[in-house]
């Protein structure tokens, strides 16, 4: 009766049985067990007094292994303590939030300068004047504090670091295409984008579909207004023509620079990296697949790490974002690291904040290591920041640019960013018109303020 | 259902069924308090959630009926043809309705003809049966992540579609007009396989004197399929469409692991999903999900109706 | 003319199955395949099978990140847990439902069968609201409590205990058994074929399960395999693909092997349950 594999099944399962057994005991203790775990492979002591959970995005492999080291370090400085690192999955500030409800959200936290004030509605960062000296707070840039502030001026973290965007250049591509210098303006970044692509057979610029934020410095170099919405009569920034002519040319970059020039079956000179089979523009501009993309700072070790031979200064290089009609414009990005209003050591989740981006953290995580641009004011003139950073530093003075837009809309900041992105990106695929689209967007910002 | 209650109750008296009764609790009591609880009983806690507007953070607020109406209001809107982004519940139920009504009848005529085929003495048939099986036994997530893949400009699938048809070649999963398609064809190759060995098992199973006395009068072979075999296999197919239906109807997993852009993929369940756990909006999230239950219920009431095959 | 349409029948039903086979088998042959090569020759177009130079860095880049095997420990613990409760828990209920005589029976069966038509998204939201209580969110156990039984385990024991006969049972009640020895000595044992294929479907469900993990697995280190593979994915956390595939292909392998040796127990559960509902 009993076959061969009635037997197997049998022994299956057995084995089934003994590994859920360990499995509950594992589960029951498996915080101290990975503790353990790490411990077994020399990574760190014994946890002793403070266990600490640090969460981020962990955008890439280079983030999460400049991280590492930095807790590793930590720990071994400072013996009473173990932090676990937690990157995590896609909707990170929705699932936060959601962790903050199960009461496991994670004791110290990034946190974008966009969902600031959703964090603030909902009660759940620290306010850190309570851990800190005024001394330590005023080492940071002041444009960079203002957006961790509550209405009340009341302060809920500290930048960890802050980049900007500018445009980096493929060389070779250029020169294939008898081009000499970056576009300045944003008409010869169009042209420029079509004659590489007509001469080298490749796009000449990759952007994403979507993503306001890298359309605002269009319009801002076009003389509009930094867009702050603070109550629904704010909508009406949609409305201006200087708004609706550079999103009409922003999208046009993508119908015409892509759909338009594939349907003539021409190479396209705009494309976004997903088109091409990568996944940011960071593999895009890296494998050399285009000739130009407008990124930020964390672009530069993801450069560096991935594609070594790529070289900075011989093969690419950076400039200035192009200027518009008015004038030249950026955008400031920068994160806080949160604390957890409900954590069990406030003063213990302080001092590893301190640790990661007081002067010492910052110098080694952001200056050394290249991570971005400093958050302090006195490192931005250290000798040890990568030159590629420094260099995008320098533009700040020349060229200069006549407006840097902290990337914050006011209280609706979260909500909204994505909102514009997905209609931006609707209008750039065909499926909505520009008209269409910036209608979607005065309406978002009104119903945001309607509830 | 009623009589037998009642006779179970009136012989619960005799002590010796009292003693059978009790063991029978016993036995089912662990598994079915666990399917109890986490089916009945969350239901009606998400029943009541439904009622407030909760965000798991802030104290739970009762709105009443506000969150249905939420729920009704969006829907109107999207029928008036309102903005996507205040209608994706609506969005989520077309894209579904749409590509349940494309995969659920492919995958269920591909598998009765692949089933007809290969209902004949053929040698190897386990080797077919397995590589149809393959697909429905891997996860779906993984599954979609080897298909992005596949579906890439110069991918794979490209290469033979262009191969076939000269200069179709679109970008499957950046193209609103393409990125449903291309997971309904992820999920007819993922489920088709496994209906096929369901329509064989039903197939091999059809009584044979009905053929033959079919063959005396003198019926030919697609009269037969027709006249004959379909109807014999009505009860099966009634199964797999209403089964096949239930499931297309809460797709999740594919869609989420193969976005397209914009709202081209949104499933309700997606936004029921987003509503929960990204908005917070637990309860609107609650009464989103029964309207999703009432849908499914009514449409496969009307299919059990129309398709008449017994219930157990 | 008989024979010849026969013939004819049978040379088109191979070509058409050996068609529909390749095409259901190709993405499982250009997933192994392209595992072993290097990205730049997997992308090549027209695509190449064979891996030339043959490479394993695919699987050293995935499995040197660092949470893949702690994924692969989670997915087990979870599957491994689901399977062992659902089999002993399914059986004892099927096997009651079929020949035990309790007052309510049916309503009860009933009742449970109802519920196989709820979305799961629908019990879902309430039951993380009821864990976010107790702190089950972000534990292995906030999957695994829901998973311990399932109604379509218990109709698919019933549907077998009802196609054995029932002198079995009878004689061993003539002899003053206890329904819970019945079921110890008899019927359990007995019912292998259909433990084979409960214990394999609830394999396959738990490990390729998705959207209760996702939504009860918060942190890293807790995800199960299809989770952590596309949190990877997203986060581009690889500039190729292929670590993903390699993963891929791992994390399909366990279900792909245990259905190969025990598909005959897969197809007769199918047959037991099919139409029957």
């Amino acid at each position: 009766m009993v076959t061969k594999m009635e037997s197997i099944l049998a022994i299956l399962l057995i084995i089934a049985i003994i590994i859920s057994g360990s499995g509950l005991y594992y589960i029951a203790d498996l915080d101290s067990r990975m503790a353990r775990l790490e411990e077994a492979i020399g990574a760190v002591p014994a946890p002793t007094e403070f266990y600490l959970r640090f969460s981020g995005w962990g955008a890439g492999a280079t983030e999460i292994e400049l991280y590492e080291t930095m807790l590793h370090n930590f720990m071994e400085e400072n013996p009473k303590y173990y932090v676990k690192y937690e990157p995590m999955p896609t909707m990170y500030h929705e699932n936060l939030l959601s962790m903050f409800g199960a009461y496991v959200a994670p004791d110290v936290f990034y946190v974008d300068s966009m969902w600031v004030p959703t964090f603030l509605e909902k009660g759940a960062l620290y306010p850190v004047e309570e851990l800190t000296t005024p001394e330590f707070i005023d080492m940071y840039y002041d444009f960079l504090l203002e957006i961790f502030k509550d209405a009340e001026g009341k302060l809920y973290g500290l930048p960890k670091d802050w980049s900007m965007l500018f445009l980096l250049y493929n060389k070779k591509l250029f020169a294939d295409a008898g081009l000499t210098e970056p576009p300045d303006t944003w008409a010869k970044l169009l042209e420029y984008s079509e004659k590489i692509a007509d001469t080298t057979g490749k796009p000449g610029l990759s952007i994403y579909t979507g993503g306001f934020e890298r359309y605002l410095p269009v319009a801002l170099s076009e003389g509009a207004p930094k867009p702050i919405f603070n109550s629904a009569a704010d909508a009406a920034w949609f409305e201006r023509t200087d708004v609706k002519d550079t999103l009409k040319w922003y999208v046009e970059l993508y119908t015409k620079g892509k759909t338009e020039r594939e349907a003539a079956r021409l190479t396209p000179y705009v494309v976004s990296p997903a088109d091409i089979g990568k996944g940011w523009l960071g593999d895009a501009f890296g494998s050399e697949s285009v000739a130009m993309v407008i990124s930020g700072n964390w672009i530069i070790p993801f450069l560096a790490d991935e594609f070594p031979d790529f070289e900075f200064g011989t093969d690419w290089d950076i400039a200035p974002v192009p200027k518009g009609s008015w004038g030249r414009a950026n955008m400031a990005f920068t994160v806080c690291l949160g604390i957890n209003r409900y954590t069990k050591y406030p003063s213990a989740a302080w001092h590893l904040v301190e640790y990661l981006m007081g002067v010492e953290g910052q110098k080694k995580l952001v200056v050394e290591m290249g991570h971005t641009l400093p958050s302090i004011e006195e490192l931005a003139t250290s000798p040890d920041l990568w030159p590629q950073h420094r260099k995008t530093l320098d533009y700040l003075t020349t060229p200069g640019y006549d407006v840097v837009m902290a990337w914050f809309m006011g209280p609706k900041s979260g909500e909204l960013g994505g909102k514009f992105s997905t209609a931006i990106e609707l209008a750039m695929l065909g499926e909505v018109t520009v008209d269409d689209a910036l209608t979607e967007m005065y309406n978002a910002v009104v119903d945001a303020f309607a509830e | 259902m009623t009589p037998s209650l009642f006779s179970n109750l009136k012989s619960l008296f005799e002590k010796k069924s009292r003693r059978e009764a009790i063991e029978g609790y016993l036995l089912i009591a662990a598994g079915t308090s666990v399917i109890l609880f986490f089916s009945i009983f969350v239901m009606l806690y998400a029943f009541y959630l439904s009622f407030f507007s909760w965000d798991f953070l802030t104290p739970m607020k009762f709105v009443g009926v506000e969150n249905y109406v939420k729920v009704f209001e969006e829907i109107w809107d999207g029928i008036c043809g309102g903005s996507p982004f205040r209608t994706q519940f609506f969005i989520g139920i077309k894209n579904v309705l749409f590509y349940t009504a494309i995969v659920v009848p492919t995958q269920t005529i591909l598998a009765i003809i692949l089933a007809v085929f290969a209902n004949q003495k053929i040698k190897g048939i386990s080797f077919y049966k397995v590589s149809y099986f393959l697909p429905s036994v891997t996860c779906s997530v993984i599954i979609a992540l080897i298909f992005v893949w596949l579906f890439q400009k110069e991918g794979l699938i490209n290469y033979f579609l262009s191969s076939m048809i000269p200069g179709f070649a679109p970008n499957w999963m950046r193209d609103v007009h393409y990125a449903l398609w291309a997971i309904m064809l992820v999920a007819i190759w993922g489920t088709s396989g496994n209906l096929m060995i369901s329509f064989l098992a039903a197939l091999q199973a059809l009584p044979q004197e009905v053929y033959e006395a079919a063959s005396i009068d003198g019926a030919g072979r697609f009269k037969k399929f027709f006249y004959i075999t379909l109807p014999l296999l009505k009860p099966m197919i009634g199964y797999s469409v209403v089964v096949g239906t239930i499931g297309c109807l809460q797709m999740f997993d594919l869609a989420y692991a193969m976005p397209g852009p914009g709202f081209s993929t949104t499933t309700v369940v997606q936004n029921i999903y987003n509503t929960c756990f990204a908005e917070s909006k637990v309860g609107l999230a609650c009464a989103k999900s029964f309207f999703l239950f009432a849908v499914i219920f009514a449409i496969t009431y009307a299919m059990r109706r129309k398709f008449r095959y017994e219930t157990t | 003319m008989r024979l010849s349409f026969r013939l004819i029948m049978a040379i088109v039903g191979y070509i058409v199955l050996t068609v529909v086979a390749i095409i259901y088998l190709m993405p499982f042959i250009r997933s192994i395949t392209a595992s072993f090569m290097t990205w730049e020759q997997a992308q090549r177009m027209p695509p190449e099978w064979i891996p030339d130079p043959f490479t394993t860095r695919p699987f050293e880049q995935i499995l040197g990140l660092k949470y893949f095997p702690v994924w692969l420990i989670n997915s087990v613990i979870i599957s491994a847990s689901i399977v062992t409760a659902q089999t002993i828990l399914a059986s004892m209920a099927g096997f009651a439902f079929a020949r035990v005589k309790f007052p309510g029976r049916e309503m009860l069966f009933s009742l449970l069968l109802a519920t196989m038509m709820m979305p799961g998204i629908v019990t879902l939201m309430p039951t993380y609201a009821l864990f976010s209580k107790v702190g089950l969110i972000d534990n292995l156990l906030g999957i695994i409590i829901p998973g311990l039984c399932g109604a379509s385990s218990i109709f698919l024991m019933r549907q077998y205990y009802l196609s054995m006969p029932q002198d079995l049972f009878d004689a061993a009640r003539v002899d003053g058994c206890t329904f819970l020895k019945i079921f110890r000595h008899i019927a359990f044992p007995l019912a292998r074929p259909a433990l084979g294929a409960l214990a394999i479907y609830q394999f396959l469900g738990s490990w390729n399960s998705f959207l209760g993990p996702l939504a009860i697995l918060k942190s890293i280190e807790k995800f199960t395999l299809p989770v952590g593979l596309l949190f990877a994915f997203n986060r581009a956390w690889y500039v190729e693909y292929s670590p993903i595939i390699a993963g891929s292909t791992l994390a399909a392998a366990p279900t792909i092997i245990i259905f190969i040796i025990f598909n005959k127990y897969l197809i007769k559960g199918i047959q037991l349950t099919a139409g029957k509902r």
